[in-house]
């Protein structure tokens, strides 16, 4: 679409408003919680007349983006779908969100999420759950035998997968080109998989955290949702480097990215840990691990059975982490400087607790607690430091494995498709965060680069993805692997027919859904 | 300058505030975490044998007083400790607060060079082992004046650690004896200030200033080795001289920029120390020594009237002379220390550890050039003066103490011999019988 921008074959503006006509189409989604047209259609038309004067700025120039919201945005509400930061407008961007801007990227809005990042389902937020696209999908419903313009069979949607469900949405139903989520325990993968997305975690470090408002600040990275490898490949080239608002950022100089076409697979060493064969692994997402494994190997690839001994432990470990992370994080709402304040006016404890009573979900609440007693002088020791001892120990099971010879860890993404809300909600966010985060969370302990892509459809028609895992800073390596195995499994375009009419004949002869970045 | 007080200092008391016994303590171990929650365990380096002016009365314990000190130092920077906003004082109120500063989420901590700087030259006057690795931590506790929730500093491991302290109290009567202590410094830790907050009783309100929330503090920890208020005094005296000295801190007390919270525990002598009691935010000389002095004479007069100590907080009511509970300390705090996730550790290097190839220049900080550019320490002065002008040490003291800090002796002071006795000698006239200065009727 860059390429078709570039030519003149569409301008921003045009792009630009198709998005939000199909935003408007698809609110029922609930992928968006602002909405920022004014600020999009002005950034269109200063970008339409950078075209005018062949000066793009880029590849991302008059692209429309969506952003998690949980990213500060200058002048946009940003809320991370809490009632403590409803009508909360920050004063400064992201970092990401400034480069994104810098670039040209027209910021369509701020996407739904779990509140405060805490959930896998994008079910717990203040402004509701998002929908996923696939539930409309031709695909979805022929297989369940329904018409795909029959609304009143709605109540059995699908959902997005977590946190940054929204962005997952925003992205999968056409609305932009790229969106902005965030992974602390898989909260970008996870989306990606259900709702058949590239769901990039850049490594550590690797990617400023300036201005994303912290669940565990050492874990956290901004994520990016886009339909292609290499659409993310070209976002993460412009995102990568140090940023001295950011003293987690490494320093060394960031090359910039552009992926080489692999074509001889024969040198790699593909690493499949045994201690990820769960017997909660749905045998369709089990079949297609097995089968993405075998492809590597007849294709060359050398492709052997690893171990991760501590995997059993990382559950449990994040959770320690996490939750002292969050009591940590979560302590400067108190509803003094911004964000919501209570009525009360007793007396500033009384405050305190009512603000934060009022401010925070259960599952917000259940966690500050949590952490706050791990973190007691009594507990700190037995918890909270045997936790990080426990960390790095899993940590040090991913460096080992990478030191005897593996290239890449192939691994599922998530246990199975995506659910319906009614049958997700039959479980608490804490019990489901356990399960659904149980391929992903690892990684985040460990900082390492890690990509969902979308392989297949289930029997029911829905995405499943499976995650590739590369050593920490090696992610243009892992992007690489990755872009060569979306173009050997061919992942079918999601069908949503109805909004479709709208994109058929926007190109010559492509459809506007097919066309990655760079097109 | 005003009479002599009646001072509850060390001396001229009827009660035997010193060690008369003067017998080595054996160190039962060094105490470890946070100052505030334990009870000491350990006995004090052995004192000087302090005069009595009197004998102490027939049939009366003699008690042994026991001051450790924690000494906040406002650090002079352009910035604050993590971020870029201004430290000024006396400014229209939060009119220096930048984004990180009113905590504002998503923004991130960024450790500022001239502190770590500071924390180095004061380390180094103050003979501590500087840590090459240090590391930060939250402190976590609600108040309205700590916007974050949690206050940044270094619990686990401190910058600077084990120096010491060295001053000198005159003695005798009249007091032209000169004695040399030393207190030793646990640790210096670099951490940021909180904010002001104002109670308007009046509309039921508090208003809240954060300017000063950020800016960066380097805490002394001084342990339990001085015995009243005046050792107290004139050690925190000889501090504020060397950090103005050095330049790393202006050092007054009447702007804040010295505060100095006191422990103190009684006990007899040949018996475990006593509990401990945190007398905090001590704004002046004078009533750092009256405050210290107070407690030290109510937590003997609790015991021997068959009470208890509490470890408990306090603070000095100068209206009334005495130390009050501070209502809203009551209870243990758990701070629920965590380390500081945005801050990697601080590493420091030095001529024989180089920083790893391509860390940009002004990303290191050297010891040793630091400790090359210190500049004449006010002890070097004041011996300094003592050989070269034939000056009384006592006179040195007088000199040193009743300069304002910015005059710089190592520079081109040119004195000549008469210039200085006239000049110390016009010190000592206004100091009367006594050749000392009396600390506690000055507030520099």
């Amino acid at each position: 679409v860059s390429a078709a921008l570039k030519q003149g074959q569409i301008t921003p503006t045009e792009l630009c408003q198709k998005c939000l006509s199909l935003i408007k189409k698809t609110k029922f989604l609930n992928a968006y919680i602002t909405v920022s047209e004014e600020m999009a259609l002005k950034q269109a038309e200063e970008s339409e007349k950078r075209y005018k004067k062949g000066q793009s700025l880029g590849d991302l120039d008059g692209i429309p983006i969506a952003v998690k919201d949980n990213f500060s945005t200058s002048g946009i509400e940003t809320t991370c779908a809490s009632n403590m930061l409803k009508g909360y407008v920050p004063p400064y961007n992201a970092t990401v969100v400034q480069k994104l801007l810098d670039q040209g990227a027209l910021l369509m809005g701020k996407t739904n999420l779990d509140e405060f990042a805490m959930g896998s389902g994008s079910t717990d937020g203040a402004f509701g759950p998002v929908k996923n696209p696939w539930s409309y999908s031709k695909q979805y419903r022929e297989k369940r035998q329904q018409k795909p313009h029959d609304e009143k069979e709605d109540s059995n949607w699908l959902i997005t997968g977590g946190s940054s469900g929204g962005s997952a949405a925003a992205v999968s139903a056409f609305t932009c080109f790229v969106a902005l989520g965030s992974d602390t325990g898989g909260s970008t993968r996870n989306p990606a998989a259900h709702c058949g997305l590239v769901g990039l975690k850049p490594s550590y470090g690797l990617v400023s955290r300036h201005g994303l408002i912290p669940l565990v600040n050492s874990m956290d990275v901004p994520g990016i949702l886009t339909r292609y490898v290499e659409d993310a490949a070209i976002v993460l080239g412009m995102l990568a480097g140090h940023d001295p608002r950011d003293s987690t950022t490494v320093q060394d100089p960031v090359k910039p990215f552009t992926l080489p076409i692999l074509t001889d697979v024969s040198k790699l060493c593909i690493g499949i840990p045994k201690e990820y064969h769960l017997p909660e692994l749905s045998n369709e997402v089990r079949a297609l691990w097995s089968k993405a494994a075998d492809l590597f190997e007849s294709e060359g690839a050398k492709v052997i059975e690893v171990s991760l001994p501590h995997t059993s432990f990382s559950i449990v470990c994040y959770h320690i982490l996490c939750t002292s992370e969050v009591a940590s994080n979560m302590a400067r709402f108190d509803g003094l400087e911004y964000g919501h304040r209570c009525d009360t006016d007793v007396s500033t404890e009384a405050m305190y607790a009512a603000t934060r009573r009022e401010g925070f979900n259960d599952v917000v609440r259940g966690r500050i607690l949590s952490g706050n007693f791990f973190l007691l002088k009594e507990n700190y020791e037995n918890y909270f430091i045997k936790a990080q001892k426990v960390r790095r120990l899993i940590a040090n099971d991913f460096v080992n494995v990478f030191n005897s010879g593996v290239d890449v860890l192939l691994t599922p993404t998530t246990l199975r498709e995506a659910v319906p809300y009614l049958e997700f909600i039959k479980e608490d966010n804490s019990t489901r965060s356990a399960q659904d985060d149980i391929f992903t969370q690892a990684v985040n302990l460990a900082g390492l680069p890690a990509v969902s892509v979308p392989v297949a459809l289930s029997n029911q028609g829905l995405p499943i993805g499976l995650q590739f895992i590369g050593r920490a800073f090696y992610d243009q390596q892992l992007l690489t692997i990755a872009k060569w195995f979306e173009k050997k499994v061919q992942f079918p375009v999601i069908q949503l027919q109805e909004f479709m009419d709208d994109y058929s004949s926007v190109l010559k002869n492509e459809k506007l859904t097919s066309v990655s970045l760079k097109q | 300058m005003a009479a002599p007080m009646l001072r509850w200092g060390c001396l001229g008391r009827r009660r035997a505030l010193a060690l008369v016994d003067g017998r080595t303590r054996s160190r039962r171990g060094a105490p470890t975490g946070s100052a505030s929650d334990r009870i000491r365990e350990q006995s004090s380096v052995a004192q000087q044998p302090v005069h009595t002016a009197q004998e102490p009365r027939k049939g009366e314990h003699k008690w042994a007083a026991v001051v450790g000190l924690e000494i906040h130092a406002q650090i002079s920077s352009n910035s604050k400790l993590f971020s870029g906003s201004q430290v000024r004082f006396a400014a229209p109120p939060n009119s220096l607060v930048s984004f990180f500063d009113a905590s504002l989420p998503g923004t991130l901590p960024v450790l500022n060079r001239r502190c770590v700087e500071a924390a180095v030259m004061t380390g180094l006057a103050l003979n501590c082992h500087i840590n090459k690795k240090s590391l930060f931590d939250r402190k976590h506790y609600f108040y309205a004046d700590l916007p974050a929730g949690y206050q940044i500093t270094q619990q686990r491991l401190p910058i600077a650690v084990n120096g010491s302290l060295t001053y000198s109290v005159c003695l005798g009567k009249p007091r032209n004896q000169m004695v040399t202590r030393t207190a030793r410094v646990k640790q210096i830790q670099l951490e940021q200030d909180s904010g002001k907050s104002l109670h308007d009783d009046l509309r039921s309100q508090t208003l809240v200033d954060l300017n000063r929330a950020g800016v960066g503090l380097l805490e002394v920890v001084l342990e339990p080795d001085m015995s009243c208020g005046d050792e107290a005094a004139t050690a925190v005296r000889e501090l504020q001289l060397i950090l103005q000295a050095l330049g790393t801190s202006q050092a007054n007390m009447a702007e804040g920029q010295l505060r100095v919270d006191a422990n103190i525990s009684v006990h007899h002598p040949g018996e475990p120390l006593g509990i401990r009691t945190e007398v905090k935010n001590l704004n002046s000389f004078r009533f750092l020594a009256k405050a210290i002095d107070y407690e030290i004479e109510r937590q003997i007069n609790e015991l021997e009237s068959g009470g208890e100590i509490l470890n408990e907080t306090r603070s000095f009511d100068y209206k009334l002379g005495c130390t009050v509970p501070m209502r809203d300390k009551e209870g243990k705090q758990d701070y629920r220390f965590m380390p500081e996730p945005n801050l990697p550790p601080l590493r420091l290097y030095d001529d024989a550890s180089s920083p790893p190839a391509g860390t940009a220049s002004q990303q290191v900080v050297n010891i040793d050039r630091i400790r090359e550019t210190l500049p004449e320490l006010p002890g070097v002065t004041r011996e300094r003066l003592v050989r070269q002008y034939g000056m009384l040490p006592e006179h040195s003291f007088t000199l040193l103490w009743y300069t304002c800090c910015g005059c710089n002796w190592s520079h081109g002071c040119v004195l000549t011999d008469l210039t200085v006795s006239q000049v110390s000698g016009a010190l000592n006239a206004d100091t009367r019988q006594s050749p000392c200065p009396t600390m506690l009727t000055q507030d520099p």
